[in-house]
């Protein structure tokens, strides 16, 4: 089983309220300069503790995280992780210009030298007001830009592309990702109809924002949809994120959590805004299986977090028994770590830990 | 029809020869409003055969639109009458074989004398012309613009409003159809 470690960059600066999206009337670039620091810290202690991947992502206006375009987090980190993936995990790329995301990604493979995990997501809801594009044609713009995305990597003639959403009268990547044929890519895979189109066009699934349950049942989908499509996936096949802090002891651990998230808001960047959040449902954002989908959104307490396998928290070895449980209900081939990034040396120890305790025991599962 | 010549000929403008069966009539309805279409079902027609018949609606110069096993036939007329043919639309082509040669091999050897601008367009979903073939042409042509439509299995009978978009843009402005000239101002 494969590791990796996703710092959100969150901000953490005075406190800004909540909701979506948040003012930034006490925006303190020094507490961003800080936490982008802090951010390529850990990567970088990731990187030399030997976890195999690190993981950026994509959010807007808000703290939760500083990384709107995470692929330039990304060109950073191709100076600072000198063996680990560097995982894409990823570009919202309905809401973004396809054409300059396949342009990106091959710049990073090729200066990384082809260690780019390509992640294409839809985003979550929120993302749509950010750049003015209506959450209903979400997976419209999702399957047509991802499909434009592998043609610009493989196609080496100069080509135009007719779409329903994109039209370019010609296109030819210079650089080229130095992978062949391109990027492994993955994408989102909670929904009936991202399985279903996963599997139609052989594509990995990564799984976040819910829980061991939900994606068990998900991932069920997905394999027979392959099946039906005339492969098998691999556990490489399969990402599941989750949260982590790992400390000495459990009780540290817990001390340290509860300590780092006082005060913090308790719900999702999706949910932080409700309003918006029926707004964009009531377009058909969700699809088939809207309340499933909403329901993974909602807040839960800490405890049912750790038993719905959202969060590890405690010693290596008790993480370790953690991973065993998700490890055999779902079969993942990677697990996406995302720390508590807020703790600053504790978050480092943590890290520490978890690449020289819990990677090695689990790198062979 | 012309009794003479074999066409349906319909629209007005610069005059575009069709080689086209019904599931493409409503993509030559999509050009009449800009061009002249003559029409002609596809055939057993030979280069000369259909030279012989545009000259005998008096045109000189003419762009021509194909489909599938048809481009053969257009490219050999494109590459023995260069003056001629101004420019071609190949629609989901099969003249050339998976590796890349003409599948008629007489055409092989004339490929090189093809001077007109030229549309090859492919569905993403094509199964008799798989996108895997757009770069072929774009190598074997000297002037070919390779184009995808995203999602259709046949680029002469899907996907009317993105096809006939583009091939109008083409047959207007051959190579300038690369510049965007539409009006991007969102309000006055």
């Amino acid at each position: 089983m494969k590791s990796a470690l996703f710092s959100t960059c969150k901000y953490h600066g005075p406190s800004v309220g909540a909701g979506w999206p948040v003012t930034g009337r006490v925006y303190s670039h020094e507490h961003a300069m800080d936490s982008m620091q802090q951010s390529l810290d850990q990567f970088r202690i990731a990187d030399e503790v030997g976890f195999d991947w690190v993981t950026v992502a994509e959010h807007h206006f808000a703290p939760f995280s500083l990384t709107p375009n995470p692929l330039i987090m990304a060109g950073a980190l191709t100076q600072v992780v000198k063996r680990a993936k560097i995982a894409l995990l990823g570009s919202d790329i309905p809401i973004l210009n396809p054409v300059r995301v396949a342009e990106e990604m091959a710049m990073l493979d090729t200066m990384s030298g082809g260690r780019v995990v390509a992640g294409m997501l839809r985003g979550t809801a929120n993302e749509y007001v950010t750049y003015n594009i209506n959450p209903a044609e979400s997976r419209g713009r999702f399957e047509e830009a991802l499909l434009l995305i592998k043609m610009a990597w493989t196609e080496t003639e100069p080509f135009g592309w007719q779409g329903r959403y994109y039209e370019y009268r010609t296109i030819s990547l210079w650089p080229r990702p130095v992978q062949k044929p391109h990027p492994k890519i993955y994408m989102s895979g909670s929904s009936p109809e991202s399985a279903e189109f996963a599997a139609k066009n052989r594509i990995g699934l990564g799984f976040a924002v819910t829980n061991v349950p939900l994606a068990k049942k998900a991932l069920t989908y997905f394999r027979n949809q392959a099946r039906e499509d005339g492969w098998e996936p691999e556990p490489d096949d399969v990402i599941y994120r989750l949260g982590v802090h790992c400390a000495e002891s459990d009780d540290q651990a817990l001390e340290d959590l509860n300590e780092a998230t006082k005060g913090a808001p308790k719900v999702s960047l999706t949910m932080s805004n409700r309003a918006l959040e029926g707004a964009i449902a009531s377009t058909g954002y969700y699809g088939r299986d809207m309340e499933s989908q909403r329901q993974r959104l909602m807040p839960a307490d800490l405890k049912t977090r750790i038993e719905n396998g959202q969060i590890l928290l405690g010693s290596p070895d008790t993480i370790v028994k953690q991973i065993e449980n998700i490890k055999r209900e779902l079969d993942c081939g990677v697990l996406d770590f995302t720390v508590a990034h807020q703790m600053g040396a504790k978050t480092n120890r943590s890290i520490e830990l978890l690449g020289e305790k819990v990677v090695p025991r689990i790198a062979n599962w | 029809m012309n009794a003479n010549t074999g066409f349906i000929v319909s629209g007005e403008g610069e005059p575009v020869v069709c080689l086209l069966g019904d599931p493409a009539a409503a993509l030559m309805d999509a050009l009449t409003d800009d061009f002249t279409v003559l029409a002609m079902p596809p055939g057993e027609m030979t280069a000369d055969a259909l030279m012989a018949a545009v000259k005998a609606r008096g045109l000189d110069t003419f762009s021509l639109m194909v489909h599938g096993a048809e481009a053969a036939l257009a490219l050999q007329l494109a590459a023995a009458f260069p003056d001629a043919v101004q420019a071609l639309v190949l629609l989901s082509p099969q003249a050339l074989d998976p590796g890349g040669a003409a599948r008629d091999a007489a055409l092989g050897g004339q490929l090189a004398n093809v001077r007109a601008q030229v549309l090859a367009l492919f569905g993403t979903r094509d199964k008799a012309a798989p996108p895997t073939m757009g770069g072929h042409y774009k190598r074997a042509l000297a002037n070919c613009h390779l184009m995808y439509v995203y999602d259709a299995e046949d680029t002469a009978s899907e996907r009317l409003e993105a096809v006939s978009e583009v091939v109008l843009d083409f047959l207007k402005r051959r190579d300038a159809f690369l510049v965007n000239n539409k009006d991007g101002r969102l309000y006055a």
